[in-house]
């Protein structure tokens, strides 16, 4: 899946995530344009990203580290 | 069915034309003519979604489900219209079209394979996510700023409900509309083809040739191309997003990797010559 308002793909993002985990709502905000955007990819991103992180307010932590 | 959660999904995003637009800031030092000239053009562009609108659904009156989802889509593609004609009528009433200027783009559209059809306006829809984009980007004038950014994030939100129909029709008619949806990529990413390749580009009417593109059809057909190239500067970055926007979304469709246009022809030929030798 691309994302169009941010010019990336899915996968981009969530490299990008890995390389610096951040929480959810700020993975939103600092690797996509979704919150000037239209949207349609935060459903789904976050679906990538409950399947790959488990995150508090304080730690994120990718399943299986 | 995929109308109701798309209208869920639609709904949850939907601006108001009155109170979201913030009408307030508009600031005449920054506009010029040519600008509001630009404007014009589009509204009246914007209103041609009513022939498709029709088209769409004489085309498709076998899927209740894609013909609900057109009833949204129409809706919101002649609010984009509405809005800029109530730009122009708050703010530079001599440029608002006639209602004459407005019935010229509505007229007979060509039967079109359905799965063509489907695919063609999702590229459309990528190709105006960017063009908007690229408008906003280039006026000073906030509020004109502002309605070209809400409608880039309406037409990518378009394309995605539109990505979703394909992905359906994948699902029902496999190989069929694999083929059909290549097919039209490979068109809508060669930018050698047609540098404003959009579905207002295209001719539509044999009878009516060649006086049947909804852009021949605006008062300054030639306007389109002068605003890409002379004033918004929709250049070669702007191309590769939307190639990228394109080509990335059909790889995620097709399961396939289509890092440029060559890989999506090369695709099509395979997947066309397996289809010809089953």
């Amino acid at each position: 899946m691309y994302c169009l308002c941010s010019d990336k793909s899915h996968d981009e993002i969530m490299e990008e995530q890995r390389r610096t985990p951040l929480s959810f709502e700020l993975m939103i905000n600092a690797y996509t344009r979704c919150m000037d955007g239209c949207g349609s990819c935060v459903e789904e991103l976050r679906e990538r990203f409950e399947k790959e992180y488990i995150a508090s307010d304080l730690v994120i932590l990718r399943v299986g580290q | 069915m995929l109308f109701p959660s798309l209208f869920a999904r639609l709904e949850q995003n939907r601006w108001n034309l009155g109170s979201d637009i913030r009408w307030q800031d508009f600031d005449a030092s920054k506009l010029t003519e040519r600008h509001l000239h630009g404007i014009k053009m589009n509204a009246i562009l914007e209103w041609s979604a009513m022939p498709t609108a029709e088209m769409f659904l004489r085309d498709n009156s076998q899927d209740a489900d894609f013909s609900a989802f057109t009833s949204i889509w129409f809706f919101e593609e002649q609010k984009h219209s509405l809005v800029l004609l109530e730009y122009l009528r708050r703010f530079a009433p001599e440029f608002c079209p006639t209602e004459g200027e407005l019935s010229a783009v509505r007229f007979s559209f060509d039967s079109a394979p359905a799965l063509e059809s489907l695919a063609l306006h999702f590229c459309g829809e990528v190709r105006l996510n960017q063009w908007y984009r690229c408008a906003a980007s280039y006026h000073r004038e906030p509020v004109i700023r502002q309605i070209y950014d809400t409608l880039a994030n309406d037409e990518a939100r378009h394309a995605r409900a539109y990505l979703d129909y394909m992905r359906k029709s994948l699902q029902q008619r496999g190989i069929e509309a694999a083929l059909a949806f290549a097919k039209i990529g490979v068109l809508m990413t060669n930018a050698r083809v047609n540098k404003a390749m959009h579905p207002t580009n295209l001719h539509v009417n044999k009878a009516l040739y060649p006086d049947d593109t909804v852009n021949g059809r605006l008062p300054d057909p030639r306007w389109l191309e002068q605003w890409l190239s002379d004033e918004i500067r929709f250049d070669r970055q702007w191309e590769q997003k939307v190639e990228q926007g394109i080509l990335g979304n059909l790889s995620g469709l097709l399961d396939h990797d289509f890092p440029d246009s060559h890989a999506l022809r090369s695709y099509h030929k395979k997947l066309s010559r397996s289809a010809a030798n089953p």
